[in-house]
């Protein structure tokens, strides 16, 4: 009751990118990886930004929702990026003293890591907020499927991640309501050194286990009661289709990879000025 | 005066989309000696509130005081109030952690400042209060124990410490009738010898009827009633929009009063066979 | 599709039943006609001497013990008895979670220890646990409905049929697409209540499934299962410790210690102090008061419920 877990941040709306096949926004935030990975300098970010710029107004999720998944990750790019302009040898040196020293290269380096990985958490972000939870499950079992041809057991590799969806915010409620407990027997979990603090943690630890095993048991008690495992020929309610959109989505796609390899091999000449990039 | 609450209020998640106000201005003062019941149907405000009195969740606005520790103070003495003030959760077995069962009992003492030789003294006159006391019993895991034992054992471990106050949320759910009865009667006797307040959140109102002096009823964040059981209980209107009803005796006792004039407020079965029994014969108001 | 509530109770199995004038006092002898009457006479459910034990390593403990009991179609069933009394297994045996020691279980036909029917079984026995939350495996309602028939295979279409249907039974309708996370306990449980009706079962057993809830969830799920059973014919089990769940039972069936001690409808059973006592149950408050009355030598016939009793004082004065 005190927190409002969402976990996966799926945001509701109805538009485009959120109509589309789970399994189209799968293959395409692939491509879109691979896309941020192939960029080989600068300009190649302008078509990936914008692509991503695009998507994300389609999508109609607020650009804060978005931006907020950077959070995390913001330590992550600075230290990076501040790693980069410090210790890259070679290029021209505007600035050294003792070992350090900084150069144009070094700066280019450290803003094309950070703008990689930038754009990866922000796409990757994106396919979240806009696809459910079990979509994705669903698209990823659809996706794996020809891995069942080698004895891989998709759909049951598929409901594990669709029951841990489902109780990660269940266990988060329960951490909090035996923490609240232990705290009234006087427990406090902020004081002390790291060992101190992992041992105060056991107070919470072993009754979430124990919670989570008993959880567990009645699941499976429940997963037999509804048939599971009752034929090889599972069906679906909700079967995956593809539609226009995803036509559209896959063509679109496309003409990013494209225009990304273009910008590296400088067809057409017309980036050629820029080359010192 | 030993706990007292003034204008309380209080809201989750202030100043976001999630923003939700469970507490609207609550007022009231609980004496030594008295068992206080409190009810009102879900998301009424009762966790909310009776995780104030021990600071559980910190005090946004209003005043309170449990003996003599200000919650409102900067840095309340925590320690303090919550060796004070026991509180029992729903499903207090849940929270057993230890590999023996004295060792759990012993945990709150130890955590409030006690040596380990002190703890454990605490925490075998606690078991034998809850009638755990059986050395057999306390070496155990308490993963062994059956689930009213569990219970008991959680009981124990808040008593431990030696509260003044116990705070119990619903502490007979989802036991069968003789383990309801069995914790009942426990608190009442541990409210005897034990503690000095008991403050009973419950769904069962012939539970509340049968045990509290007092009831404070509790809806949509607000104190809609703060009365003795057999005043609050005497009309279905005392709980209306609440979502509550009345206890079975009482109910049986409103129906009978609208054919007997005067026919009293029964709070359990025996009174009420009591009292039918004593106006039998008076006739029946068609 | 299904019928809607008309607000009448319509009879099971096709029984006549006469109309009871209102306002009138069922007395024991009336009701014992009145099952008589009812036409329930297709067994579903045949327990024959049934004993199971619980083995781990060296140790053995009592789970039931020579339990024979018959359930007929559309019966509402409700099983009382402390913790440990043995109401959880013999729920347990039979769906074929277990299977007796000895003895033999029969339901709609299949006998639980047959292996290659056992989908077949558990498809027409839905069970509910005491937990909602541990019995959902989707984050989406409706998917969540989903995930039995499509274990059975079902076609796809039929699935989505069955789904809108079991919703539109618990009354969850306009929850479908929602998470299950932010419901009331009620609500879940209804829901894990609609996931065994997408199985369309015939029989529903409730292992405690409103031991959690307030007492407004517990009124929410009641209500169902009673609707289930009156409207769509199901045959309920119900497991409960509450003494107030009961009285709308056709029989209860009183455990202790593994064994059956006694069944008969609610009246007969909570006429016998001596039995309540032994199998460690309590009285409805109406009903204990009615006792302590006729001890003090006044004629107050068997009550189970608050307006009984109320009615029943009147007629005396």
């Amino acid at each position: 009751m005190s927190r409002d877990v969402s976990f996966g941040q799926y945001y509701p709306a109805e538009s485009f990118v959120h109509k589309l096949d789970p399994r189209t926004k799968l293959l395409m935030v692939i491509a879109y990886i691979v896309g941020v990975f192939l960029v080989k300098d600068l300009w190649g970010f302008i078509p990936v930004g914008m692509f991503l710029l695009a998507a994300i107004l389609v999508s109609r999720v607020p650009l804060k929702s978005i931006l907020k998944s950077l959070k995390a990750v913001l330590l992550i790019v600075i230290l990076t990026a501040i790693l980069n302009v410090l210790f890259y040898k070679e290029g021209q040196v505007l600035w050294s003293w003792w070992r350090i020293s900084i150069t144009v290269e070094g700066l280019l380096t450290a803003l094309r890591l950070a703008l990689r990985l930038v754009l990866l958490v922000l796409g990757t972000t994106l396919l979240t907020l806009t696809t459910t939870p079990m979509n994705l499950t669903d698209g990823m079992e659809s996706l794996m499927k020809p891995l069942k041809y080698i004895r891989v057991p998709v759909h049951d590799i598929a409901l594990i991640m669709s029951i841990a969806l489902r109780f990660i915010p269940i266990l988060m409620e329960e951490v909090d309501k035996i923490m609240l407990a232990q705290k009234a027997r006087g427990a406090a979990f902020d004081n002390g050194n790291i060992f101190k603090r992992a041992k105060a943690l056991l107070p919470i630890l072993i009754p979430l286990f124990v919670s989570a095993l008993r959880r567990a048991e009645e699941l499976a008690l429940a997963l037999d009661a509804r048939c599971y495992n009752a034929t090889p020929n599972r069906t679906k309610m909700k079967r995956l289709r593809f539609g226009y959109r995803d036509l559209i989505a896959a063509l679109l796609t496309a003409v990013l990879i494209v225009l990304i390899v273009a910008v590296n091999f400088r067809f057409w000449g017309l980036f050629a000025p820029l080359g010192w990039l | 005066m030993s706990i007292v609450v003034k204008n309380l209020s209080y809201t989750y998640s202030p100043k976001t989309p999630y923003e939700k106000q469970a507490l609207y201005d609550v007022s009231f003062r609980i004496n030594k000696g008295e068992t206080v019941g409190v009810i009102g149907s879900t998301g009424s405000g009762k966790s909310t509130l009776s995780q104030h009195l021990n600071a559980l969740i910190r005090m946004q606005n209003g005043e309170a005081e449990v003996y003599g520790i200000d919650l409102k103070a900067k840095r309340p003495d925590l320690k303090k109030l919550r060796a004070t003030v026991g509180m029992l959760f729903q499903y207090p077995e849940y929270q057993l952690f230890e590999d023996t069962v004295l060792k759990d009992v012993a945990f709150g003492p130890q955590n409030f400042g006690k040596s380990k030789e002190e703890a454990y003294a605490l925490a075998q006159e606690a078991l034998e209060a809850v009638g755990l006391g059986d050395p057999a019993i306390a070496q155990k895991s308490p993963f062994e124990l059956s689930g009213g034992q569990k219970r008991r054992a959680a009981i124990a471990g808040v008593i431990a410490c030696k509260p003044k106050v116990l705070i119990l949320d619903e502490p007979t759910a989802g036991l069968d009738p003789a383990g309801k009865k069995e914790i009942l009667e426990l608190i009442e006797r541990l409210k005897q010898s034990f503690v000095e307040i008991v403050i009973m959140v419950s769904h069962n109102m012939d539970e509340i009827a049968k045990y509290c002096d007092r009831v404070l009823v509790l809806s949509e964040g607000r104190l809609v009633a703060d009365s003795v059981p057999r005043e609050l209980f005497s009309n279905p209107a005392n709980l209306e929009g609440t979502g509550l009803k009345l206890p079975h005796a009482a109910n049986v006792s409103y129906a009978l009063r609208q054919r007997f004039e005067g026919f009293p407020v029964a709070l359990t079965a025996e009174e009420l066979a009591d009292a039918i029994a004593t106006r039998l014969g008076g006739g029946c108001h068609e | 599709m299904f019928s809607r509530s008309t607000g009448v109770k319509p009879e099971r199995g096709g029984a006549e039943v006469a109309p009871l004038p209102p306002n009138r006092l069922i007395f024991l002898s009336e009701l014992i006609i009145i099952t008589d009457m009812d036409l329930k006479q297709e067994p579903v459910i045949t327990i024959s001497d049934v004993s199971f034990d619980y083995r781990s390593g060296d140790s053995v403990s009592r789970g039931v013990s020579s339990v024979g009991l018959t359930i007929m179609r559309g019966e509402f069933v409700v099983l009382l008895g402390r913790n440990g009394s043995g109401k959880s297994t013999l729920a347990k045996l039979l769906n074929g979670f277990l299977l007796p020691d000895r003895g033999s279980i029969e339901v709609l036909g299949i006998n639980t220890a047959d292996d290659d029917k056992i989908f077949e079984l558990r498809s027409k026995v839905g069970m509910v646990f005491q937990n909602p939350d541990n019995q959902m495996v989707a984050s989406i309602i409706e998917d969540d409905l989903a995930f039995g028939p499509e274990n059975l295979g079902v076609p796809a279409d039929e699935i989505r049929r069955r789904v809108d249907r079991a919703l539109e039974i618990v009354g969850m309708t306009e929850y479908a697409l929602r998470t299950p996370n932010k419901l009331s306990g009620g609500q879940k449980q209804r829901v894990a209540i609609a996931a065994v009706l997408a199985m369309e079962p015939e029989i529903l057993i409730l292992d405690e499934s409103t031991a959690m809830l307030d007492p407004k969830g517990r009124g929410e799920v009641l209500e169902t299962i009673r609707r289930l059973n009156r409207e769509e014919g199901i045959t309920v089990i119900l497991i409960t410790h509450y003494m107030d769940e009961t009285t709308e039972a056709d029989r209860i069936v009183v455990m202790d210690d593994g064994r059956i001690l006694q069944m008969g409808v609610p009246h007969q059973i909570f006429s016998d102090r001596a039995l309540i006592e032994r199998a460690g149950l309590e009285l409805p408050v109406a009903t204990k008061a009615a006792h302590l009355l006729r001890e003090k030598g006044l004629k107050i016939p068997a009550v189970l419920t608050d307006e009984e009793l109320a009615e029943a004082v009147c007629r005396l004065s």
